[in-house]
């Protein structure tokens, strides 16, 4: 314990002692963990804009104006009954137009247009959601393929699967982009965390000699340089974390005016995941710089 | 106390700088090793402290044959050893204390027992009164003197001495061989390897004469003859 305290104090000293190689050294290293937060949060964000996109699509098939109830019914079974569909419900004409009006209220022209009319101008309607947004095709053309294809007047139908293929693709790339970010500052990482241990090391040639002479042991002498990069990942750590919080509250306002109803709260999307994400990144920073320091120690401490 | 058993270092590819030495060092004796330049003087110390591994024969200190010595127990052998230098090897940003106080740092040991042996040492060499001065504000000497006070730290059963005096001047010189004198009359095994002609006709001690790696001459009470 004695000992580990004062190889402890050891590598603190270094680590102010030597203020710019370590403000060299931290700066790279909240580089790299930056830019796999960044990915995190695209991430985070791609997907949840692909869940709600998801969530928002439905098919409106509005039926012919002489279908009956039963024949209404028994189409709704049909299609309830088809394997791709989550859930089909039915809207009157009179509900569909009353949420024709909701949607567009804020629309004068529109709502002095739908006034002038004498009769309702949509149909009832059954409204279908499926249970993955790619089988929409499939569901139509089952249903065009059926004994009830000549109930159907039209179907609206806002293509889902072009929106999230679109975002798909997107983040996608902004992912590879990022991975590859990340691996580039993690070796660029790497290879300063070894050229500051390097350099402390020869900083404390003298000390190190006098260490050996006296009978120090080779855990002794080693560990203030693998302790003093573990603060250097501790550090980078912890402002990172500082850093990834101000971004997400610079951020959070641009993607609600970019989205519209968008409410995901990426701040608790980190906070509820916290050790999980800064634990790792914690636990492979600590790893990058010991490796580092442990290839630097090989090389240039000889016991 | 130190025995040497055939023990050869070869450096690659053909410098022999010890070659086939047969040595036998008692307890508590003082001898001084003398030779001309680069005749293994150094190689020699420089294995008793394990920072060279013999390429052949049998290095035993204290009964232990260190020639094979693991890794792992070269700071045991370090600590048993006290070792001092023609260049000092004092940190120069570090006080007297602090210098000695820092050796027994990393080994481990104790504040309290730092605080008691640090003025201990000092005292043995005379400088209990400079304890708070840094290395340049002391003369050569009394630099040296600080080298050797921190190689006594451990209560070594050897010292070795590596041209000790190389560095300064024939006072001062009389002064550090008077100290290791006393050191060794306290009970140490004391090896001085030295160039100092005046030093071994002042000792009158045994001294071994080193040429090429080999022993030509090794006397009871000697005299520098080269
Ligand atoms: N690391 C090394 N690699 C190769 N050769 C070496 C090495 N160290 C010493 N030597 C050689 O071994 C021989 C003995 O060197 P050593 O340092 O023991 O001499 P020395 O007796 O101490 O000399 P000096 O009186 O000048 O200090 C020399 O020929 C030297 O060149
Ligand atoms: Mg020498």
């Amino acid at each position: 314990m004695l000992t580990f305290l004062r190889v402890l104090k050891f590598a603190l000293q270094d680590f102010w002692r030597n203020f710019w190689l370590t403000l060299v050294t931290v700066s790279v290293l909240v580089l790299a963990l930056f830019s796999v937060n960044i990915l995190i949060t695209l991430k985070a964000v791609s997907d949840n804009i692909i869940d709600s996109v998801h969530d928002k699509v439905d098919i409106n098939i509005m039926l012919v104006s002489e279908a009956t109830e039963v024949d209404v019914n028994n189409f709704k079974t049909f299609v309830s009954n088809t394997s791709e569909v989550d859930t089909v419900s039915f809207l009157s004409k009179e509900m569909v137009l009353e949420q024709f009006k909701q949607k567009n209220i804020g629309n004068p022209d529109i709502q002095s247009a739908i006034s002038e009319l004498e009769d309702n101008p949509f149909n009832d309607t059954l409204v279908v959601k499926a249970g993955d947004p790619s089988d929409y095709d499939l569901i139509l053309q089952k249903i065009q393929a059926s004994e009830y294809s000549s109930l159907v007047d039209n179907n609206d139908f806002s293509d889902p699967q072009k929106i999230i293929s679109f975002v798909q693709s997107v983040s996608d790339k902004v992912e590879k982009f990022g991975i590859f970010i990340a691996v580039l500052f993690s070796l660029i990482a790497f290879l300063i965390v070894f050229n500051t241990i390097r350099v402390t090391i020869y900083t404390h040639k003298e000390e190190i000699g006098v260490m050996r002479l006296v009978g120090a042991t080779n855990w002794f002498i080693r560990m203030p340089f693998i302790l003093e990069s573990v603060l250097y990942a501790f550090v980078a750590l912890l402002i990172n974390i500082g850093l990834i919080y101000l971004f997400i509250n610079i951020l959070t306002p641009y993607l609600g005016t970019f989205l519209a109803n968008y409410d995901f709260d990426l701040t608790a999307y980190f906070s509820d995941r916290f050790l999980l994400i800064f634990g790792l990144e914690f636990v492979l920073a600590v790893v990058l710089t010991i490796l580092s320091s442990a290839f630097a120690i090989r090389r240039y401490l000889k016991v | 106390m130190i025995k040497l058993r055939q023990l050869t270092k070869l450096y690659k590819p053909n410098t022999y700088a010890l070659h086939s030495v047969n040595l036998h060092i008692k307890d508590k004796e003082f001898v001084s090793i003398i030779g001309q330049s680069g005749t293994g003087k150094t190689t020699l110390i420089r294995m008793l402290t394990a920072e060279e591994k013999p390429t052949n024969g049998e290095l035993i200190v204290g009964g232990w044959d260190i020639s094979r010595i693991h890794r792992r127990d070269i700071p045991i052998l370090r600590r048993q050893i006290g070792v001092i230098y023609q260049d000092f090897k004092l940190l120069p940003q570090k006080t007297i204390f602090e210098n000695i106080a820092f050796a027994l740092q990393v080994c481990g040991t104790s504040r309290s027992k730092i605080m008691k042996v640090v003025p201990q040492v000092l005292r043995i060499v005379g400088l209990e009164s400079k304890i708070s001065r840094y290395p340049w504000q002391l003369s050569g000497g009394e630099q040296q003197r600080v080298g050797i006070a921190r190689s006594l730290i451990h209560h070594p059963k050897i010292l070795l001495a590596d041209e000790p005096t190389g560095n300064l001047d024939s006072i001062n010189t009389r002064e550090i061989i008077a100290l290791l004198k006393k050191i060794n009359e306290l009970g140490t095994t004391v090896m001085l390897v030295t160039h100092d002609k005046e030093v071994v006709n002042l000792l009158k001690k045994r001294v071994i004469t080193l040429d090429h790696g080999k022993v030509v001459s090794d006397q009871k009470v000697g005299k520098y003859m080269l």
